[in-house]
């Protein structure tokens, strides 16, 4: 046997052996991305619980198996600094009440309070040259995301999320924070017009600190979310329209150094409410669960 | 040059072979396992004996021109406490059905306060073959040459009448003998008409109140705070405690939550409430009740030395019913008042809220002032109905007492915690803290 043909051999022999560990090495996740967590039949399931309980699934859900982590996060004090600094430059005055810290100018306030979140209001509401409530959606965003820019109330990483009409004649837009294209549904803004004028913009933006890749679990499905929220719901006297189920990230806000954050799975209804489904226990988010005084 | 491609090939094809295998072997865990190995045993402390960890609230001897009044964790009280809660839980010898003679102060060596009530029944410890029944108060007296417990009043449909025999009268005698000999403070039995407020206001008692005669010598003490086992404490009340979060607060503190209930620890207390919960009734009867709140303090935290039980009482709206259990550390027979009580709260469903603050004491608290005498009760009775009357009430109602004693309050100087003495006051609902001796109010805001 020659050099050359032993050489041949052992190519062949090696890349026998390198697919046969690569196979069981990564078996388990190369069938991740074929495999669903939610099939078909789990699917006709779900719909039918769905509708015994009047509620009605108006778009199609993610079925496939995902993980998630615990995130790490703190109140932005970058944005906030950005924020106070214009007013600041602007030249206003600032107060300390029970409510928060206000800044005031002219036309305009910002109160911060200790949780971070920062609420701009405008006595009286800025008039608009064009009535806000007769614009497109995507007119009406472009408007006001160009306001948002030019007062810097407009933070990296706000993605639309919908618009919310209320009994009032507001229109308020929301946005959510996305992280490395994840949702982060704890960081939110949020924009309030009235036909030709804008009231009022709240943020609450968060700073991803670090996550423990470790702590990686598999995420309940949207299916089994969904069933959990109509279990702990139960049936709803008026047709409830579900338009959206989506992963991301969601908690309370926090007077904090630092928290985690769990995946949830947020569940939006048509008339605007939303519930937030924990992915790692399948409970529905509390606020009120963090220990107060006792009666 | 195909020799030498082939020779590459070959020598990537060998460190590709090494790096799957050590993959192979060292390598990670699926995610999906990674939850799963999290189940662990834990050892938390046994819940203490029923019959070792419930007390009278307090004792009542009296002596010429007064009572002695013995007050829980105090030594003279263990030794009487555990010799009639042995005698509660021996088969009685002999009854008396002569009832004339558990009326009166006539005879009387000692009265035992309870409260929370002395539960009987098959299920206690106490008075096994009498029906459940809830005992406020057991005297022991004397009359026709013997020595004789009375278990209850004239007015309850239960009696129990013991007759003390020989070997045993000798052991309490002894018992009360050092207390007759010892200097001890003497105490009176408030009566409503002995106290009339400024704006004349009528004094109620529900209950008898004993206040010392004339002004008692405390000390401030140093006190230390609970160090809680943090990872015990969380592993007690997150079966998978990689599902809880921690939220990390600007003062030190940490919450763990999972959604649906929450833990908050701090370096002096622990809080935890699950308000799912707390819609549902509470069907336990009061002896199970007793022994479920003793279960679960223990399996929370564990028992400290000091601790006793001071109030457990069903309360809620409608449907929604629970048992609310509150515990306070006594030292040297006076309570110590902290910003968190140590209270919890249960029903059918399980723990529905949990808070615990507890303290210890050191030593002597000499930093500040030396020991001092406290004010008489009258004064700090007037100051007490002075402030509710500004801040509270307008004229005309009465006062109900409802409950009036030397404490300590816990507060912080530096990085020192330490109790300074009290007349603690409650009225009408309200409570009042004053410093005993200047009568100055402690604000709820600066206990710890």
């Amino acid at each position: 046997m020659n050099l050359e043909r032993a050489k041949f051999i052992l190519i062949i022999a090696f890349a026998c052996l390198n697919l046969f560990l690569g196979y069981h090495l990564f078996w388990p996740d190369f069938g991740r991305l074929t495999q669903v967590a939610v099939s078909a039949e789990d699917l006709r399931q779900l719909d039918l619980l769905l509708n015994q309980n009047n509620y009605y699934l108006e778009n199609s859900i993610d079925r496939s198996v995902q993980t998630g982590i615990f995130m790490t996060v703190s109140t932005s004090l970058e944005f906030r600094r950005q924020v106070l600094l214009k007013f600041l430059q602007e030249g206003a005055q600032f107060s300390n009440t029970e409510d928060g810290t206000y800044y005031r100018k002219d036309d305009k306030t910002a109160i911060i309070q200790s949780t971070g979140l920062i609420t701009v209001i405008y006595t009286p509401p800025i008039e608009t040259d064009e009535n806000l409530a007769e614009l497109e959606q995507r007119e009406l965003r472009s408007y006001i995301e160009h306001f948002l820019r030019e007062q810097h109330l407009m933070p990296e990483g706000a993605v639309f999320d919908y618009l919310e009409a209320t009994e009032t004649g507001e229109v308020i837009l929301r946005y959510y924070q996305a992280v490395d294209d994840c949702p982060v549904f704890a960081g939110h803004l949020r924009v309030t017009t009235e036909e030709a004028s804008i009231k009022s913009v709240e943020i609450y933006w968060l700073n991803p600190i670090e996550s423990e890749p470790s702590r990686e679990m598999e995420v309940i499905t949207a299916a089994a979310a969904l069933a959990n929220f109509v279990r702990d719901m139960g049936p709803s006297t008026e047709p409830q329209f579900i338009t959206d189920v989506s992963l991301g990230y969601f908690s309370g806000e926090y007077d904090a150094e630092k928290w985690e954050i769990p995946p949830v799975w947020r569940i939006l209804l048509q008339e605007g409410q939303i519930y937030y489904i924990n992915a790692f226990t399948g409970n529905i988010e509390q606020e009120s669960v963090i220990p107060e005084q006792l009666p | 040059m195909i020799e030498k491609i082939k020779s590459l090939i070959l020598i990537i094809l060998v460190i590709l072979s090494l790096f799957l295998t050590y993959q192979l072997w060292y390598g990670q865990q699926p995610a999906e396992l990674v939850a799963e190995d999290v189940y662990e045993r834990i050892v938390v402390e046994r819940p203490q004996p029923i019959e070792e960890v419930f007390n009278p609230a307090f004792m009542t001897i009296p002596v010429e021109n007064g009572y002695y009044v013995l007050n829980d964790h105090e030594r003279e009280f263990i030794d009487v406490w555990a010799f009639i809660s042995k005698s509660l839980q021996m088969p009685a010898d002999e009854l008396l059905i002569e009832s004339s003679m558990i009326t009166g102060e006539e005879g009387r060596l000692l009265t035992l306060y309870f409260e929370p009530g002395l539960p009987t029944g098959p299920q206690m410890p106490w008075l096994k073959e009498y029906p459940e029944k809830i005992v406020q108060e057991i005297k022991i007296i004397t009359k026709n040459n013997g020595l004789w417990l009375i278990a209850g009043d004239i007015d309850d449909d239960l009696i129990y009448i013991e007759s003390i025999r020989d070997e045993k009268m000798e052991r309490l005698f002894t018992s009360l003998q050092s207390i007759y000999e010892s200097e001890r403070d003497l105490y009176f039995l408030l009566s409503e008409d002995m106290f009339v407020s400024a704006n004349d206001r009528e004094l109620i008692l529900p209950k008898p109140v004993f206040l010392p005669i004339d002004p008692v010598s405390m000390d401030r003490i140093l006190l230390a705070n609970e160090v809680i086992d943090r990872d015990l404490v969380l592993k007690t009340f997150f079966v998978d405690y990689n599902l809880a979060r921690v939220i990390e607060e600007k003062d030190g503190g940490l919450i763990y939550t999972d959604g649906e209930k929450g833990l908050r620890l701090t370096p002096v207390s622990l809080e935890y409430s699950n308000p799912r919960l707390e819609d549902s009734s509470a069907t336990l009867s009061y002896a199970d009740a007793l022994n479920n709140s003793n279960n679960l303090i223990s399996y929370h935290g564990g028992w400290p030395d000091g601790l006793r039980l001071e109030s457990l009482e069903k309360s809620g709206w409608g449907d929604a019913l629970s048992f609310k259990a509150q515990w306070r550390i006594y030292n040297n027979g006076y309570r110590l008042y902290t910003a968190i009580p140590t209270k919890i709260i249960f029903n059918d469903r399980g723990l529905v809220h949990y808070s615990r603050s507890l303290y210890t004491a050191q030593e002597l608290y000499l930093a500040g002032n030396e020991a001092y005498t406290t004010a008489v009760w009258r004064d700090a009775l007037e100051a007490a109905v002075k402030l509710y009357e500004a801040e509270l009430s307008g004229p005309g109602a009465a006062i109900r007492l409802e409950a009036m004693h030397l404490a300590y309050a816990v507060l912080l100087t530096g990085n020192d915690y330490y109790g300074e003495p009290i007349w603690y006051i409650q009225l009408n609902g309200e409570r009042y803290l004053l410093k005993a001796d200047t009568l100055t109010q402690i604000r709820e805001e600066v206990l710890q």
